[in-house]
């Protein structure tokens, strides 16, 4: 049998279900690897709990009464709030926070049999592209120390590549999963906007926010999903009235004359000869499985990048005000009144990105700029979706790369942060227009370094089965997914 | 950081030539999807005291209320 680390959520879950691995022993297999992690992946864990939930797993198991995913290990990004761990966003904002309830996916996942491991290092405030914007460090990506695990959910794919958990949860408000899963080569699936419950998720863009599940593989990522999804209503007033449902169900089905749209603004110019290569790969894979493919065009591509650094800093100037050293976060030591403790207070506790976006929001948000900027913005935003819902006329799902390249090294875009911005660029239109998205590896690059590249797939509203569907079939046909890095080994 | 910003609205003057005449503006995808309304939930309770559990984080707390510097004098 291969070693627990490099077995799938559905190996482990039939594993522990016939016992032949028990509960106790995978999670602390699982917290050893995480105490000699060096990427910087975990923001906190904690053994005692761990374990006592493992114990839990164990016993419905030994009395027949395990659930979907009964004593598989889970770590979740740092901005869900969890009563067992602290939750910080990345942030010095929120250093040694403690929620006073569970997020709804982390209950959710709680009540699916699975057992937290701890919390996953993130850009601040989720925001950001390469994990750099962490008030706690840097995340290292695993397949090469010098370069960024992409982000914001660095944290969670760096975790899930180094095999420091079989699952991870994250969140993409302009590509937080589907990016990071590129980089470091792991499969992440951001859902329909409103699948998952925003409830105890720490807003950024709360119109853009979305979790999701990332992991080795599709199968995974469909049995992960399917316990995170569901309405929450009384809780979330965008959580989405669809029914629970079995993302497990297409994944066998052929894809055979199914329409794939490769839209022509996602193979311009400025994309990667190795990435774009990596694509054509697997297109021929996706070709000799009966699939077809359309051209199809998403003219509005470019201006995604515009419309969302106005809309989600927006969404976020608002968000962000509620921290003000009052009820929980950061309060400067020093003040003479109330006004100097509130500017004091979040001048200590965010970081210059996080700053930076909350004045760009305010800015945008304000009397005379607001219809040039956010009305206008707003209304691009539509013509965006508008696009996909033409585009999805002449095919079932579109594909294309999830970034014009494979992982940068560490600090090479700190001191332009705009370029990491318009890299950004495939997966803002999906985000903008709130459909389903999802990475898969689909290569590794050969040239300078070996790093992972992915292949984004996008789907019709609520599809998020037929993305799974499409991407289980190819990795039936490919090794790419299976693949871990060199360092992985090393943490015996 | 001014440096920064200012790069940042120089990409973003492209939106001003786009025509957007007539076009209603889309504040949320979930709209997208089907006709939603403002939902409101049944007005029961549904979340319980927990003054002390939410207090635990604060910087300042004093007989269950959050202190802040004197702003009335």
């Amino acid at each position: 049998m291969s070693e627990i680390h490099d077995l799938s959520v559905a190996e482990l879950s039939s594993a522990l279900r016939s016992k032949t691995l028990g509960a106790v022993e995978v999670a602390s297999h699982f917290l050893d690897r995480i105490e000699k992690d060096k990427l910087g992946s975990f923001l906190s864990h904690n053994p005692d709990v761990t374990l006592q939930m493992a114990k839990a797993s164990q016993e419905r198991i030994d009395t027949n009464q395990a659930r979907a995913l009964e004593g598989v290990p889970i770590a979740h990004k740092d901005v869900f709030v969890t009563k067992d761990f602290p939750s910080t966003a990345g942030s010095k904002m929120l250093e040694g926070y403690r929620s006073s309830f569970d997020a709804t996916v982390v209950t959710k996942f709680a009540q699916a049999g699975c057992v937290p491991l701890g919390k996953l290092n993130c850009d601040e405030f989720a925001m950001g592209s390469s994990n750099e914007n962490s008030a706690y460090g840097p995340v290292l990506n695993p397949w090469d120390l010098n370069a960024v695990p992409g982000g914001s959910s660095g944290g969670s794919a760096a975790a899930v590549s180094a095999r420091l958990t079989p699952a991870a949860t994250g969140t993409d408000t302009g590509g937080s999963i589907r990016q990071p899963a590129s980089f470091c080569g792991v499969t992440g699936i951001k859902p329909t906007y409103g699948r998952a419950s925003r409830y105890g998720m720490i807003a950024y863009a709360s119109s853009l926010d979305q979790a999701g599940p990332m992991a080795k593989d599709a199968l995974d990522c469909a049995l992960l999903l399917s316990a995170m999804c569901g309405p929450d209503l009384d809780r979330d007033s965008t959580s989405l009235d669809a029914p629970e449902e079995d993302f497990t169900k297409q994944l066998t089905q052929s894809i055979k004359g199914l329409r794939i749209g490769l839209p022509k603004e996602f193979f311009a110019e400025g994309l990667d000869a190795e990435v774009k290569a990596a694509l054509e790969q697997a297109k021929s894979v996706l070709m000799g499985l009966g699939a077809e493919f359309v051209n199809i065009t998403l003219p509005k591509t470019e201006l995604s990048i515009p419309v969302y650094y106005i809309i989600a800093p927006a969404e976020a100037s608002s968000n962000l005000s509620r921290f003000d050293g009052v009820r929980y976060g950061h309060r400067a030591k020093e003040y003479s009144d109330l006004m100097e403790m509130y500017k004091k207070s979040r001048a200590e506790g965010f970081g210059a990105e996080v700053k930076k976006r909350i004045m760009t929001g305010a800015y945008v948000l304000s009397h005379g700029y607001y219809d040039a900027y956010y009305l206008q913005a707003q209304k691009i935003r539509r013509m965006i979706a508008e696009d996909f819902k033409l585009a999805f006329r002449d095919c079932d799902l579109i594909m294309g790369p999830v970034a014009p390249s494979t992982a940068w090294g560490l600090g090479e875009k700190t001191a332009d942060p705009l370029s990491s911005y318009l890299a950004d660029i495939f997966t803002l239109p999906a985000s903008l227009a709130g459909l389903p998205a999802m990475s898969v590896p689909c290569g590794m690059s050969k040239s300078a370094k070996r790093l992972p590249i992915g292949m984004q797939l996008i789907g019709n509203y609520v599809q998020e089965s037929k993305l799974l569907n499409v991407a289980h079939q190819y990795q039936l046909q490919t090794q790419w997914h299976t693949m871990s890095p060199a360092l992985s080994g090393d943490l015996k | 950081m001014l440096t920064q910003i200012n790069s940042f609205f120089e990409i973003v003057e492209q939106i001003s030539a786009v025509s957007t005449e007539g076009v209603i503006p889309l504040a949320h995808p979930a709209e997208l999807l089907k006709e939603v309304e403002l939902r409101l939930r049944d007005d029961v309770v549904s979340e319980f005291d927990e003054r002390e559990a939410h207090q635990l984080s604060a910087p300042a707390v004093e007989n269950g209320l959050f202190l802040v510097p004197r702003v009335v004098e």
